[in-house]
């Protein structure tokens, strides 16, 4: 141990502030060393000066104006109550009560949200009354089902057009044809009838699954055949080849 | 009165034996109870019986008797609304004092400054000296009022947590177990406090000394520092 450990136990030591142990080391080192001994005598000596503190004589006026007005502000503090206080108002209970209020309002609040929550939206019902301006927003039709036909084998996949050797097409929601803004109840049985080519790349009308009757695989031109429902939201769209021979009758 | 009394003898001997201190506690407790059942003159008991000691460590923490008054007035009326809450299985004396000690800073830092010391002057208009006869004592209080000044000044360059462990362990006689208890704190902290307070106190006395040495030098007049 060196001088400097021990000049920071000496403020203790002059005072009987340290252990035992501590206590006989420093005055140990205190007695060999000279240095240290000096600095214990200039804290004693500064302790010693501190100590002649004496409070100036405070005489029984002061104490008992003392006592006099704590005892005033004491009664005037009770006269003071104020009128909730009166009522017998108490903090802890209200504390108690406000945070039970809280936490019912807050299941309550949360209740109703998440019933909401719960329900889908209905894209009709969300869009109903806007402006369809951008058709992008509407999600696509859900294709009609096809018709099936009552000598169709069951086991067929359903065919998208119902007519064997037309690959199903693509009808990209920007294809969709824009309906007029005034449209007429169509008679069922009076099909609309349009002759297009609906598609652009030949490759495309190709089937991945060729019917077993195709022997050749040729770009054929289409016609879009669409069926207005009585429903206006419900429109049959299916694409038939244009007839070049005699038209096959829905029974063959 | 017999507890008032009590309260008097154990204060004037300033002894902590276990058995005038576990007296004085039944007889603390029994006025506490009374002041929670409602009973606002009990208090006054209290009041009497620690105001000295109160007024003591608050001077001694600001320097000056305005200053002391208010931090007792304020220490009572706070140990008054705040009774309700006090543990009756802690000490009630360092309860007390810990509350002293926070109106103590609290009023330092309001007034901006601690240890603004009373002038001779001050005390003389207070009457302080009324009892004085002779020009003899007149000088002997001055030079008083002076040393107390400087010690004031010293505490001053204290920081507040070392001002009061120092004042209640060097001046008031508590131990450094008890300090800690009064101040909320454990022993290792404040030694460590006791212990810077005091190294600071002894680098100030030497500056004195240094100063008057000169000033004694210098045709005998004192010198500033």
């Amino acid at each position: 141990m060196n001088c400097h450990h021990f000049e920071k136990l000496i403020p203790l030591y002059i005072e009987g502030d340290l252990d035992e142990r501590e206590m006989k080391q420093v005055a140990i080192h205190v007695s060999e060393c000279h240095a240290c001994a000096r600095l214990a005598n200039q804290f004693n000596a500064s302790q010693a000066w501190m100590q002649t503190l004496t409070p100036p004589e405070f005489n029984e006026a002061f104490f008992r104006d003392l006592q006099q007005s704590v005892m005033q502000e004491i009664q005037a503090s009770a006269a003071r109550q104020t009128f909730l206080q009166a009522l017998g108002w108490r903090w802890k209970p209200v504390y108690a009560l406000a945070f039970l209020l809280l936490i019912l309002f807050g299941a309550f609040t949360f209740y109703v949200f998440s019933g909401k929550s719960v329900v889908k939206e209905n894209p009709e019902i969300v869009n109903r009354g806007k402006d369809d301006e951008t058709p992008q927003q509407t999600p696509p039709d859900k294709p009609p089902e096809p018709l099936v036909m009552p000598n169709d084998n069951p086991n067929d996949k359903p065919r998208g057009t119902g007519i064997a050797g037309v690959r199903k097409p693509r009808v990209k929601p920007q294809e969709r044809i824009k309906l007029p803004d005034v449209w007429e109840p169509q008679n069922i049985l009076e099909p609309i009838v349009t002759t297009e080519i609906s598609l652009q790349n030949p490759d495309d009308i190709f089937s991945e699954e060729p019917h077993w009757f195709e022997t050749d695989f040729k770009p054929i031109e289409t016609t879009r055949i669409e069926i207005q429902t009585g429903d206006p939201n419900v429109r049959i769209i299916w694409f038939a080849p244009k007839p070049t021979e005699s038209p096959k009758t829905i029974t063959d | 009165m017999m507890i008032v009394e009590g309260c008097e003898i154990a204060l004037m001997t300033n002894s902590f034996e276990l058995e005038e201190s576990a007296a004085r506690e039944r007889a603390m407790a029994l006025v506490i109870e009374r002041v929670k059942a409602g009973d606002n003159t009990a208090f006054e008991q209290i009041i009497h019986c620690y105001q000295r000691k109160i007024v003591l460590v608050a001077w001694r923490m600001l320097g000056n008797q305005e200053d002391a008054r208010d931090a007792a007035q304020d220490t009572f009326l706070k140990a008054f609304k705040y009774l309700k809450s006090y543990d009756t299985r802690q000490d009630f004396s360092g309860w007390l004092y810990r509350i002293a000690v926070n109106s103590c800073n609290d009023i330092a830092r309001r007034r901006g400054s601690v240890g603004q010391f009373t002038s001779f002057e001050a005390e003389h208009a207070a009457g302080n000296f009324s009892d004085l006869v002779g020009r003899d004592n007149l000088e002997a209080q001055a030079i008083k009022t002076q040393e107390r000044a400087l010690i004031n000044r010293a505490l001053k360059s204290l920081s507040e947590k070392e001002r009061a462990a120092i004042v209640l362990r060097d001046l008031e006689g508590y131990s450094t177990n008890e300090v800690a208890k009064i101040l909320g704190s454990t022993q290792t902290t404040v030694r460590s406090q006791i212990s810077s307070a005091r190294a600071k106190i002894r680098e100030f006395h030497s500056r004195m000394l240094v100063s008057l040495r000169k000033g004694a030098g210098e045709k005998g007049s004192k010198g500033e520092f």
